[in-house]
C-alpha cells in the first residue's frame, strides 16, 4: 500500500490476501455481499408474508438476512481484531482508533454496530412476539431495531467501499491503468452498495408508498422526503457523472428481478382467513421510476456543478419532484387500471392472500385514494419543500462521504 | 425498592380472565370416524399466537393426525392446509402439534386422523383471546440492557470518528480544533440518540396501551333478587357500557342457546360450597335475564352466567350476590322445567349437613353418593390422592339404582350428564359435559360453518336474529319434556331416530368428563344426571396440586 506520506507497502508478512483482486480487500466484498444478501432476504420474507402468511425463527428468508448480518459482522469483526492485533503501523495509521484501543476502519464500525443490532433483535422480537402477538406489522419495535442494524450494514458496506476508493487517489501515479481499472471495480461496488441501501430505504416506506397512492400527494411527499437525500449524497460522495443513475439501476434491477424470480416457486398460504387462494409465490411491487430522475439529476448536477450547494439544492430538488411526479403519476394509472400490467413483468395482479380478490378497488383508484386538484397542489407544495430540504442534507451528507479516507 | 423490582420482573405472567372463569384449556371428548378420541387444547393467551394440540387416539393404529385452525369469519374455504402433528416418542396414539391462531374471537381445530379403520374427522371450538400481560424477564432486561448501552456508545463513537479520524488522510493526526469538533458531535450525536430511544421507549409504551385496550375483558354483569308473588326472583343485567369502543355492539342480540337455554345460571353458597342450583334464566330485554329462584337456602352466592354468541364464542358472566330466606314453603313456580337445586356440607365441615328435603352428602373420589331418591353415583378410578393441575383427566362416574344395578341416565337438556367444577375461591369454574369442556353450541356453529360454503360470514340483522331465536326457544319450551329431549339430541348430531337411540356418546350408566384442572386448590364437583324424569346432583370433593416436573 503506497500513500503520499507513508513508506511502500510491505505486501505479504502475516496479512494473508485471499482474494483475486489484491488492492481491494476481502472483507470489501464481503460486506457488499452481505449487503446484498439482507435486502434480498427482506423483499423475499415479504413476498413469504404476502404468500405464505406464518414464519419462524429460521425461515429460509430469515436465515438469508441471518447470512447477510454473519458475513459482515464475522468479517468487519474480524478486521478490525487483525487491525488492532496484528495490523502494520501504516494500517493502523490508515484507520480510526476508538475507545483508545481499537483500529478500525469507518465502514467495518458501521458493519459491527448493524451486526450487533441485529444480535440485539432476535430475543427483543422473540419476547415481543410472545408479550404482544405473533408477527404481523412490519415496523415494530424489535423489527425497527433489526432493519437500523440492516441499514448499519448497508451503510457500512458503501462507507467501506468508498474510503478505499478515495485511498486510491493517494496511490503513485505509475500504475495508472491498473488504478483506473480498479476504481472502474470500485465504482460498481459503491453503485451496489448504494442501491442496495435505496432497496431498503424504499421497502422501509413501502406500505406509503404502493400502486394504489400514485395519485395521493402523500406519496409524493413522502418520496421527496426520503429519496433526494440519499440520492444526492450518492451523487456527491464519488466523481463519477452516472452515479445517481447507477444507484438507481441497481435498485431499479434488483426490484425487478426479484419480482420476476420469486413468484416462480410455489407457495400456499398457511394462515386464515384465504381469501385469495394462490399457489405460487406472490411478487413485491414494481419498482418506482427513481431512474429517470435520477438521469435527469446527473444531466443537471453535471451541467451546473460548479453553483454552491444552495443553488445547486434549489435546480436539483425542484427537477426530482416534476421529474418523479410526472412519469410516476402516468405509471400509476398504467399499473392500477390496465390489464397489460397484470402479467409476470408489471405484477400488478399479485396480491394478498388475506384480502378479497374480488375486492372493488382492486384494479381501479378508489375514492378515498384521489384527491381534488387543489388538494393535490397543496399536496405537492409540501412535497417540493420536503424535496429541497432533504436534497440540500443530502448534498451536505455527500460532501462528507466524499472526504472518507479510512 | 430493589425487592420491588424483582417482584415486577418476576411476575411473568399475570391476569388470566378466561372465557370460561380460569380454565383457558379445552378439553374434548369425541368420535373422529371410527375413532375415539380425546383433544387437548391449550390456546395462546396472547393473540396471534400457536394453541398447543394434543390428540389421543383411543381405538384403532392412526398413522397420521393432521389439525388446521377454523376462523368463524373465514370458515372452511378460508382455512389453510392442515399440518401434521407429531406422534409422541414413546406414547401410542398420542400426538402433539400446534394451530396458530391469528385472529381473537371464536375459531376451532379440525383434526383429521387417518389409519387402519379409514379417516375420520372432528372439530374442536377454541376461544382465542389475549389474557395475559407480561413483564420481562431479568436476564433477557439484564442482556438487552448491556446490548443496548454497547449499541448506544459505539454509534456515538463512531460518529464522532466520522467527522474526526475517518476523513484524515493515512498517517495525519487530529489537530486540536479537530478533537474539539469531534468532542462537539459526539455531544450532538448523544442527544440525538437519547431522543430516538426516548421515543422509542414512548412508542412502545404506547404499544403496551393499545396491547391492554384489546386485552379481553369478561363481560360485567350484576345480580340481584326481585320478588314476585312472595318468590324470590334471580335477575341478571349485563353491563354494556363501553362496548361500543370493545366492539362488543349488538352481540347481545345474537346470543345462540347452548343445548336449549340461552343461558345457564350456576349459583354457589359461598365460602362452604354447600348450596347449589342451575337455573336457567330468560331474556326479558336485551340485557336483562330472570329467572324464579328454587328453594336454595339464604346466604351469599358465586354467580356464573354461561352464555355463547353467534361465532360459538363463549363466555361467562361472574358476580356475587346475597339471597334472601324464602318467605313461606308454599309450591315454587319455575323457570324451566330442568332448573334444580342442591343442599350439601360445607366443604370445611363435611358431614354437617343441613336439613333440607333436597340434600346429598359430599362424597370423594372412589366413594359413593347418594342421591335422594336412593340412586347412587360412584367416581371411579380414581384414588383420594390429590391430582395434578394441567394434567388431562376424565372423571368417570357410575350410575346406579337403588338396588345396586346399572343406570342409564335419562337426557337431561340433550346430555347424558352435566358436571360444574368450583375452586373453593371461586376463581376457577367451568360447566363440563362428557364431550369436553367447551359449548355444545360451538361446536355446532363450527360444523355448520364448514358446511356453510361462503367465504366470509356475514353479520345478520340483530333485531330479526332476536326475534328467531326467541321463538325456537318459545316452541322448545311449549314441547313436553322428552319430546324435547330427543329434538335437543337430534339437533347435536347425538340422537338417530331411525334407531331411537343415542349415538353421540357411549350410553352406558358409566359417563365421563374430560378436564384438566388448571391450577392447585380444593374443588368442589358438581353431577348432575337424570332419572326418572329428575334431576339429580350429587357434590364430590377433590385436591388437587401443582404437577411436579422433574
Amino acid at each position: 500500500m503506497e500513500t503520499t506520506i507513508g513508506p511502500p507497502p510491505n505486501v505479504g508478512g502475516r496479512v494473508v490476501r485471499l482474494n483475486t483482486s489484491p488492492d481491494i480487500p476481502i472483507y470489501i466484498y464481503a460486506t457488499v455481499f452481505a449487503s446484498f444478501c439482507v435486502i434480498t432476504g427482506l423483499i423475499w420474507d415479504i413476498c413469504w408474508h404476502m404468500s405464505i402468511g406464518r414464519d419462524g425463527l429460521l425461515s429460509p428468508p430469515h436465515l438469508v438476512i441471518y447470512l447477510g448480518a454473519v458475513v459482515a459482522g464475522l468479517f468487519s469483526g474480524f478486521e478490525i481484531l487483525r487491525k488492532t492485533f496484528w495490523g502494520k503501523d501504516l494500517e493502523k495509521a490508515a484507520s480510526v482508533k476508538i475507545w483508545g484501543f481499537f483500529y478500525s476502519s469507518l465502514g467495518s464500525l458501521f458493519c459491527v454496530w448493524g451486526a450487533l443490532a441485529m444480535l440485539t433483535s432476535a430475543p427483543f422480537d422473540d419476547w415481543w412476539h410472545n408479550t404482544y402477538g405473533l408477527d404481523v406489522t412490519i415496523l415494530s419495535p424489535p423489527h425497527t431495531v433489526l432493519i437500523l442494524g440492516i441499514i448499519g450494514i448497508q451503510f457500512g458496506a458503501m462507507i467501506s467501499v468508498i474510503a478505499v476508493k478515495n485511498q486510491l487517489k493517494l496511490r503513485s501515479a505509475q500504475f495508472v491503468d491498473k488504478k483506473k481499472a480498479l476504481d472502474k471495480t470500485l465504482f460498481w461496488l459503491f453503485a451496489l452498495s448504494a442501491g442496495f441501501l435505496l432497496t431498503i430505504w424504499y421497502t422501509l416506506l413501502s406500505e406509503e408508498l404502493g400502486r394504489m397512492r400514485m395519485h395521493r400527494s402523500s406519496l409524493y411527499i413522502f418520496s421527496s422526503a426520503a429519496f433526494p437525500i440519499l440520492l444526492m449524497a450518492v451523487g456527491k460522495a464519488v466523481r463519477q457523472k452516472w452515479a445517481i443513475t447507477a444507484a438507481t439501476g441497481v435498485y431499479t434491477s434488483l426490484m425487478l428481478l426479484t419480482l420476476w424470480i420469486i413468484p416462480l416457486f410455489p407457495a400456499e398460504p398457511k394462515l386464515g382467513p384465504i381469501l385469495n387462494h394462490i399457489d405460487h409465490y406472490q411478487g413485491f411491487q414494481f419498482p418506482l421510476l427513481l431512474i429517470i430522475p435520477a438521469i435527469a439529476i446527473d444531466f443537471l448536477r453535471h451541467r451546473y456543478g460548479y453553483m454552491n450547494d444552495w443553488k445547486l439544492a434549489v435546480i436539483l430538488g425542484t427537477a426530482f419532484l416534476l421529474v418523479f411526479f410526472f412519469f410516476q403519476w402516468f405509471l400509476g394509472s398504467f399499473l392500477m387500471e390496465s390489464p397489460y400490467a397484470r402479467n409476470w413483468f408489471f405484477g400488478s395482479h399479485y396480491w394478498y392472500f388475506g384480502n378479497s380478490p374480488d375486492w372493488e378497488y382492486r384494479y381501479k383508484f378508489g375514492p378515498w385514494m384521489v384527491e381534488t386538484t387543489p388538494e393535490l397542489l397543496k399536496g405537492l407544495g409540501i412535497a417540493l419543500i420536503a424535496s429541497l430540504i432533504s436534497t440540500r442534507i443530502g448534498l451536505a451528507w455527500g460532501n462528507w462521504m466524499h472526504k472518507i479516507q479510512r | 425498592m430493589k425487592n420491588f423490582i424483582l417482584i415486577i420482573l418476576l411476575l411473568a405472567v399475570c391476569v388470566t380472565a378466561k372465557a370460561h372463569v380460569g380454565s383457558a384449556g379445552v378439553q374434548m371428548q369425541g368420535q373422529a370416524g371410527p375413532y375415539k378420541v380425546l383433544v387437548s387444547i391449550e390456546p395462546p393467551d396472547v393473540i396471534p399466537g400457536t394453541a398447543k394440540i394434543t390428540v389421543f387416539v383411543e381405538n384403532g393404529n392412526a398413522k397420521k393426525v393432521l389439525a388446521r385452525p377454523i376462523y368463524f369469519y373465514s370458515g372452511d374455504k378460508g382455512a389453510p392446509s392442515p399440518d401434521e402433528l407429531t406422534q409422541v416418542a414413546g406414547q401410542t396414539g398420542q400426538f402433539q402439534g400446534v394451530v396458530w391462531l391469528m385472529e381473537s374471537g371464536s375459531s376451532g381445530a379440525q383434526i383429521q386422523i387417518e389409519g387402519d379403520q379409514g379417516k375420520g374427522e372432528l372439530v374442536v371450538p377454541i376461544a382465542a383471546v389475549s389474557t395475559a400481560e407480561r413483564d420481562m424477564p431479568k436476564n433477557l432486561g439484564i442482556g438487552l440492557s448491556i446490548l443496548g448501552v454497547l449499541l448506544f456508545l459505539l454509534m456515538i463513537t463512531t460518529i464522532g470518528a466520522s467527522v474526526s479520524d475517518g476523513i484524515l488522510r493515512p498517517g495525519e493526526t487530529l489537530t486540536p480544533v479537530q478533537r474539539r469538533k469531534r468532542w462537539v458531535n459526539m455531544g450532538i450525536a448523544t442527544v440525538i440518540c437519547s431522543l430516538i430511544l426516548y421515543g422509542g421507549s414512548s412508542w412502545w409504551d404506547s404499544w403496551a396501551a393499545e396491547y391492554k385496550q384489546w386485552l379481553y375483558k369478561p363481560i360485567k354483569g350484576s345480580a340481584a333478587i326481585l320478588q314476585a308473588n312472595d318468590q324470590r326472583v334471580f335477575q341478571l343485567k349485563i353491563d354494556t357500557t363501553g362496548w361500543n369502543v370493545q366492539r362488543r355492539g349488538s352481540m347481545l342480540s345474537t346470543l345462540i342457546p347452548d343445548h336449549g337455554k340461552l343461558m345457564h345460571t350456576f349459583l354457589v353458597r359461598t365460602p362452604g360450597l354447600d348450596a347449589f342450583a342451575h337455573i336457567h334464566p330468560e331474556r326479558k330485554d336485551s340485557t336483562t335475564f330472570e329467572a324464579f329462584l328454587p328453594k336454595l337456602p339464604a346466604g351469599k352466592y358465586l354467580v356464573y352466567s354461561d352464555i355463547v354468541q353467534r361465532s360459538g364464542f363463549a363466555e361467562t358472566i361472574v358476580d356475587t350476590i346475597d339471597i334472601p330466606e324464602q318467605r313461606d314453603a308454599k309450591a315454587l313456580l319455575v323457570t324451566a322445567e330442568e332448573d334444580t337445586y342442591v343442599v350439601t356440607d360445607p366443604i370445611n365441615a363435611p358431614g354437617n349437613v343441613p336439613l333440607d328435603e333436597n340434600v346429598v352428602i359430599c362424597g370423594k373420589p372412589g366413594t359413593k353418593t347418594v342421591f335422594k331418591d336412593g340412586s347412587y353415583a360412584v367416581w371411579e378410578g380414581m384414588s383420594n390422592k390429590p391430582l395434578d393441575a394441567g394434567k388431562p383427566y376424565q372423571l368417570t362416574f357410575e350410575f346406579f339404582n337403588p338396588d345396586g344395578s346399572a343406570c342409564y341416565p335419562e337426557p337431561y337438556l340433550g346430555m347424558t350428564g352435566h358436571v360444574a367444577v368450583v375452586r373453593t375461591d371461586g376463581s376457577v369454574y367451568i360447566h363440563l359435559h362428557p364431550t369436553g369442556t367447551f359449548a355444545m353450541a360451538a361446536e355446532q356453529t363450527f360444523k355448520d360453518r364448514m358446511a356453510d360454503t361462503a367465504t366470509t360470514a356475514k353479520a345478520p340483522a340483530p333485531a330479526m336474529f332476536r326475534d328467531s331465536i326467541d321463538r325456537y326457544l318459545a316452541k322448545l319450551k311449549a314441547m313436553p319434556m322428552e319430546e324435547r329431549e330427543v329434538f335437543l339430541m337430534t339437533e347435536m348430531g347425538m340422537y338417530d331416530i331411525k334407531d331411537g337411540a343415542m349415538t353421540g356418546m357411549d350410553h352406558g350408566n358409566r359417563i365421563s368428563f374430560p378436564y384438566s384442572f388448571p391450577k392447585a386448590g380444593r374443588y368442589r364437583i358438581f353431577l348432575q344426571l337424570k332419572r326418572n324424569a329428575k334431576v339429580l346432583t350429587g357434590a364430590y370433593d377433590v385436591t388437587v396440586k401443582d404437577a411436579v416436573t422433574l
